[in-house]
């Protein structure tokens, strides 16, 4: 397996949009038009056009980009013993999903990504990253109609998550990354989601590399505590914040890795590499670049095609100049 | 006793009307009168629905709403709307606005829409806003204005001219909902000027919710607040039931009794206590029950059972009054 560069590695945070056909197809498969293996064909298409693209545009570290994905939610609940699927709920704008509702004691009758990661591993010699919604956003997401509190539930999703995590790393996944998109908007439960993390995490931290990735939240309110969360990684939203946390890990330093998001996810606008270089380097200032991945803010599946592919392309571009300039600065010295 | 909503009605009705149309104008497909028109029919079909689960007040479902800041804030002189923000602890998002000129009113802003819900509905229908207090704390205001309070203040008289302009539409029931005073409740004093200067000279019934936080440290100042009635989320306050049947409560109570972030379906029995409790203690005639906070957070199936619930339970906690 190709490994990342010692400075600066670039990667994605889990999602693409999908293209044209797949989302034609998945509308007719809904409506039982096309067959499970007519989808399948098709996702299994567009996950190895994203491979190839990921690979052109020099992104070292691959996602499998979620192309048998509707939602980060839903895909798991759907396939969770002690959950159903209930109808659209608004997230903002015009964006909706269906929101789980926990009914039942949790069960995983099936590992849930272990195929698809296998299939896109094998598509190129890259290393993909395992990715999974975390226990604290699988229960914050969630309506719970079972267990006595949240508690309960996230501890619960906790160990379903913890079996994954178990068959992907024996499935040799040597990134895992553990999305909790929610962890930052109760701050009285990150000990909640901490302990949640622990539970899947504990005892296989050395068998691979551990990312978690926060977004859209209150990250001053949860830092330095969010430290505390046991991975290698923490991936944050950072461009459409204003880089503003990277003053408060001036005040407490950024003890783990740092996924530097550098683009902003849900504008059209396209970030010029100028900007990109700027943000890097604005990190820089605060965390050395060894310990630095770029990426964008979040996941690109808001975006069309196009415009994804454009974004990567400046974090690629943007990463490779300030590794540049890092090189001659060495030089020099 | 009364049944209503607090905030926004799920916008899916009519098998996705709206979402539809939303795609179609992204796409060029669909002009900015024909959006509004669609807008129109799905509105009408949300008071249709609080109509028939028998609520005694609705609201126009807030359709047009994009969420509870920008709706109004987009609209003002000297805002201009930015990135994405998480709402709270919700998995919802609006967009922040920023402040690039000093704050005004150009025109009105959600009273057409008033004006809509009325011509919709024989029932009462309450004109809702979003409070100067948690616009401006949602907001940006640097290199505009000196403080955060500023910017509040500044809002809340451009909303009083906002909320002059329903009265004058012929709103008689005026509904702010400001929850972002429970988020730092040590900024109670910017908050009450706002709600001051808001509802200055406003000749109509006025009620103030808070949702998403705790507001039981806050009530006693609450009282003092000119507004007619406050609406509290019960199940982020489990202690306001002590406080509004403990003290003398000199407003009307909207009791947020019904939980708008899950499907679990209440209890009746813990329901008809509540409600006993707080007739007893504030008056069955004082009180409006309704869901703790917007419907939008619900899917449409369980936001129709949650109101045809509400108003078979106070009915049935009525017949046992009676």
């Amino acid at each position: 397996m190709r490994p990342l560069p010692a400075l600066l590695p670039t990667t994605t945070v889990g999602s693409f949009p999908k293209p044209p056909e797949l989302l034609k197809a998945r509308t007719q498969f809904g409506r039982g038009k096309i067959s499970r293996d007519d989808l399948s064909a098709l996702e299994r298409k567009a996950t190895e056009f994203w491979i190839r693209t990921q690979e052109e545009l020099g992104i070292d570290l691959l996602v499998d980009g979620e192309q048998y994905r509707g939602d980060m939610v839903t895909f798991f609940a759907e396939q969770t013993e002690g959950c159903i699927i209930s109808d659209l709920v608004r997230s903002y704008g015009n964006r909706y999903y269906k929101k789980p509702i926990v009914v039942g004691d949790l069960v995983r009758t099936a590992p849930y990504t272990v195929g698809w990661w296998k299939y896109a591993q094998s598509l190129t010699d890259r290393p993909i990253a395992g990715m999974l919604t975390g226990p604290y956003t699988m229960m914050d997401w969630s309506f719970n109609e079972h267990y006595p509190s949240r508690g309960d539930t996230a501890l619960a999703f906790a160990r379903l998550v913890r079996q994954e995590v178990e068959d992907l790393l024996k499935a040799g996944a040597k990134y895992v990354q553990v999305d909790e998109p929610a962890i930052s908007a109760r701050v009285d439960e990150l000990d909640l989601a901490i302990q949640a993390m622990h539970v899947v995490t504990d005892g296989v931290l050395s068998e691979a590399e551990f990312c978690t990735h926060i977004c859209y939240g209150t990250f001053e309110k949860i830092y330095p505590k969010m430290l505390d969360l046991p991975v290698h990684r923490i991936d944050l939203e950072m461009s459409n914040s204003g880089l503003r946390l990277l003053d408060k890990m001036r005040q407490t330093p950024f003890t783990k890795k740092l996924g530097l998001g550098v683009v902003d996810v849900h504008s059209h606008v396209l970030e010029s590499v100028a900007e990109v270089v700027s943000r890097i380097e604005d990190a820089l200032t605060v965390i050395p670049p060894e310990r630095v991945y770029v990426d964008p803010d979040c996941g690109l599946k808001t975006r069309t095609v196009d415009e994804a592919v454009a974004k990567m392309k400046v974090i690629a571009a943007g990463a490779a100049r300030v590794r540049e300039k890092l090189a001659k600065s060495a030089s020099r010295t | 006793m009364k049944t209503t909503v607090v905030g926004g009605y799920p916008k899916v009705l009519l098998d996705q009307k709206l979402r539809k149309a939303y795609h179609a104008t992204d796409d060029g497909k669909m002009t900015a009168p024909e959006l509004a028109a669609v807008q129109d029919d799905v509105t009408a079909a949300a008071i249709h629905e609080m109509d028939e689960a028998g609520l005694d007040v609705v609201n126009d479902g807030l359709i047009r709403w994009d969420d509870e800041i920008t709706h109004i804030a987009g609209k003002l002189h000297g805002i201009k709307i930015g990135g994405l923000i998480r709402f709270f602890d919700t998995n919802t998002f609006h967009r922040r606005p920023k402040a690039t000129a000093a704050v005004e009113w150009a025109e009105p802003i959600v009273a057409g829409d008033f004006m809509f819900a009325t011509g919709a509905t024989a029932k009462p229908v309450k004109a809702v806003v979003t409070g100067a207090y948690s616009i401006a704390k949602a907001s940006d205001y640097e290199g505009v204005y000196a403080s955060f309070g500023h910017l509040a203040l500044d809002i809340a008289a451009a909303l009083n001219d906002e909320l002059k302009s329903l009265v004058a539409a012929g709103a008689n029931y005026i509904h702010i909902n400001d929850p972002f005073i429970l988020l730092d409740p040590s900024y109670f004093p910017v908050f009450a000027e706002c709600i001051h200067v808001m509802l200055d000279g406003i000749d109509a019934h006025t009620s103030l919710y808070t949702y998403f936080g705790d507001a039981t440290p806050l009530y006693d100042k609450m009282l003092a607040l000119p507004v007619d009635a406050l609406g509290f989320d019960f199940t982020y306050s489990p202690g306001i039931i002590d406080k509004l049947t403990d003290c003398s409560c000199t407003k009307e109570v909207g009791a947020g009794v019904f939980d708008a972030r899950n499907t679990k379906p209440e209890d009746e029995n813990v329901i008809l206590a509540t409600l006993a409790r707080l007739a007893k203690a504030v008056g069955g005639d004082r009180i409006w029950v309704s869901p703790t906070a917007s419907l939008e957070y619900l899917p449409l199936g369980k936001c129709r059972d949650k109101l045809r619930e509400m108003v078979r339970i106070v009915g049935a906690f009525k017949g046992v009054q009676k």
